[in-house]
């Protein structure tokens, strides 16, 4: 204890060494000793009474042999005995390892007394074992909330894409034929199709939120939501990308911008009005729409952009998509492309037959790459 | 006005944004107008377009300018396609 405090450390091979030569040292002595006295006899003897009383005391020299034989008997034992009490703890240090191992981390350890290797072993050990109880609990406590997390993503995907709005066939009241499909990167997106008939023209609009995951998601809903209340009062495609963008750029402190394309489709005279915001230009009937893209939403609030028109024949596609198409990747890097894309187009198709096709053609390219990009797609015709 | 520029690497996207924004945004602060460097890059992401926006957005702020110097073809063509055409200056 005291030598604990002096912080006098020990080590394990003097104590061996002096224990050893303690013993030696005593026992030698002592067989010396007593050896002695019979060497001395036999040696007086010798000259005493000759060769006759030497061979009497031939005794006293087995005697002699007897002594320092056992001498080495008990110098050997003591050893041993001393070694295995400083080495002992050993075992004990084992079974306790062998019990951490099957993932008991109480298990006892031995009590050092000494100053020496052993017990900053111990020490060692000890802080170990406590190490290892921390981290594990520390583990259990991110497991249980990265499950929560996982759990929360689901139900936050479930709602996004219940957010998208449904396909529409053809009725005999609604001549419109649209079909959307998004599929995001990880468990919530980034990109939005949205749609809907106001006054019998079919206002529709597409995007991507630069980023992915969750927070790309949030600004996707918001989005989202600025269109559909937006075009519910706003005719101008114009306007109502202005207007957007203006919400959108207002307090946007982490630059988060949104390509856009929005479209106003009359389907009694096929007269498309449509306005491009930095998004992919749509394709009709195989060809790129003249959409020159403005600024994305919501990088300057006072952006300006311009509208463009043409006439989409009936029965004639209007097929959007976002980047993640034309950029999806196989795992050498290669990219999908437009030219893949318009391949893969074909104009008898239904929409939503038309969607299946290129999603299958997608996977068919990217094999086993992992998705690197939200996939999202929106097509769109019309019959009289 | 004093310029300082900041080299960019051969990318500039999710992995390395904040480095550079933290580069770019250190030389608005010192007073000076950045030079972005963009010689060796290849390849911009959409988080890296952010980056480009944010400098902006903030030399404005500051009344400094960012300016982009030596983007490459494929870079532009990135930045033309989403619109960023005419948006940035360059020198």
């Amino acid at each position: 204890m005291t030598r604990r405090l002096l912080h006098i450390r020990e080590s394990l091979a003097s104590r061996i060494t002096l224990r050893v030569v303690l013993y030696v040292v005593v026992v030698i002595g002592i067989s010396a000793y007593v050896g002695n006295y019979y060497v001395l006899k036999i040696v007086k003897a010798i000259q005493e009474g000759g060769i006759l009383y030497a061979i009497g005391m031939r005794r006293m020299a087995i005697a002699l042999t007897a002594v320092f034989l056992l001498t080495m008997v008990v110098l050997t034992y003591l050893l041993r005995r001393t070694i295995h009490r400083l080495i002992a703890p050993l075992t004990t240090f084992t079974q306790a390892a062998d019990e951490v191992a099957r993932g008991n981390l109480q298990a006892k350890l031995p009590e050092i007394h000494s100053n020496d290797e052993m017990y900053y072993l111990r020490q060692s050990f000890s802080t170990m074992q406590q190490s290892l109880a921390q981290q594990m609990e520390e583990l259990k406590q991110v497991n249980e909330a990265k499950g929560r997390m996982e759990g929360e993503l689901k139900v936050a995907r479930d709602m996004q894409l219940s957010m998208l709005p449904k396909a529409y066939s053809p009725t005999a009241d609604s001549r419109l034929d649209i079909y959307g499909s998004l599929t995001p990167a990880r468990e919530v997106g980034g990109d939005l199709y949205d749609f809907f008939v106001r006054d019998g023209k079919l206002f529709f609009c597409i995007g991507d939120v630069s980023g992915k995951g969750v927070p790309a998601a949030l600004v996707m809903a918001q989005t989202m939501c600025q269109f559909r209340i937006v075009a519910s009062y706003i005719d101008d495609v114009n306007m109502i990308t202005t207007y957007i963008n203006k919400i959108m750029s207002d307090g946007n402190d982490t630059m988060v911008f949104v390509t856009f394309f929005v479209g106003v489709l009359d389907p009694s005279t096929g007269h498309l009005e449509y306005c491009n915001a930095g998004h992919n230009k749509p394709l009709v009937n195989g060809q790129f729409l003249d959409a020159k893209p403005g600024l994305p939403l919501g990088v300057e609030e006072n952006a300006t952009y311009e509208a463009g028109e043409c006439e989409i024949p009936v029965g004639t596609m209007l097929f959007l998509y976002t980047d993640g198409l034309t950029e999806a990747m196989t795992e050498k890097h290669d990219m999908f492309g437009s030219q893949r894309l318009i391949g893969n187009l074909q104009s008898d198709l239904d929409c939503k037959a038309q969607i299946e096709r290129m999603t299958q053609a997608v996977h068919d390219f990217v094999g086993d790459a992992p998705q690197s990009d939200d996939l999202t797609m929106l097509a769109i015709k019309y019959y009289i | 006005m004093d310029t300082e520029t900041y080299v960019l690497g051969e990318e500039l996207d999710s992995f390395n944004h904040q480095e550079v924004q933290e580069g770019i945004k250190a030389i608005l602060e010192k007073g000076n107008s950045a030079v972005l460097d963009m010689t060796a890059c290849k390849y911009v992401s959409s988080t890296g377009l952010r980056v480009l926006l944010f400098a902006k957005k903030m030399a404005a702020t500051k009344g400094l300018k960012i300016y982009l110097k030596g983007v490459n073809a494929e870079v532009q063509d990135i930045m033309s396609v989403t619109g960023f055409d005419g948006f940035f200056d360059y020198v």
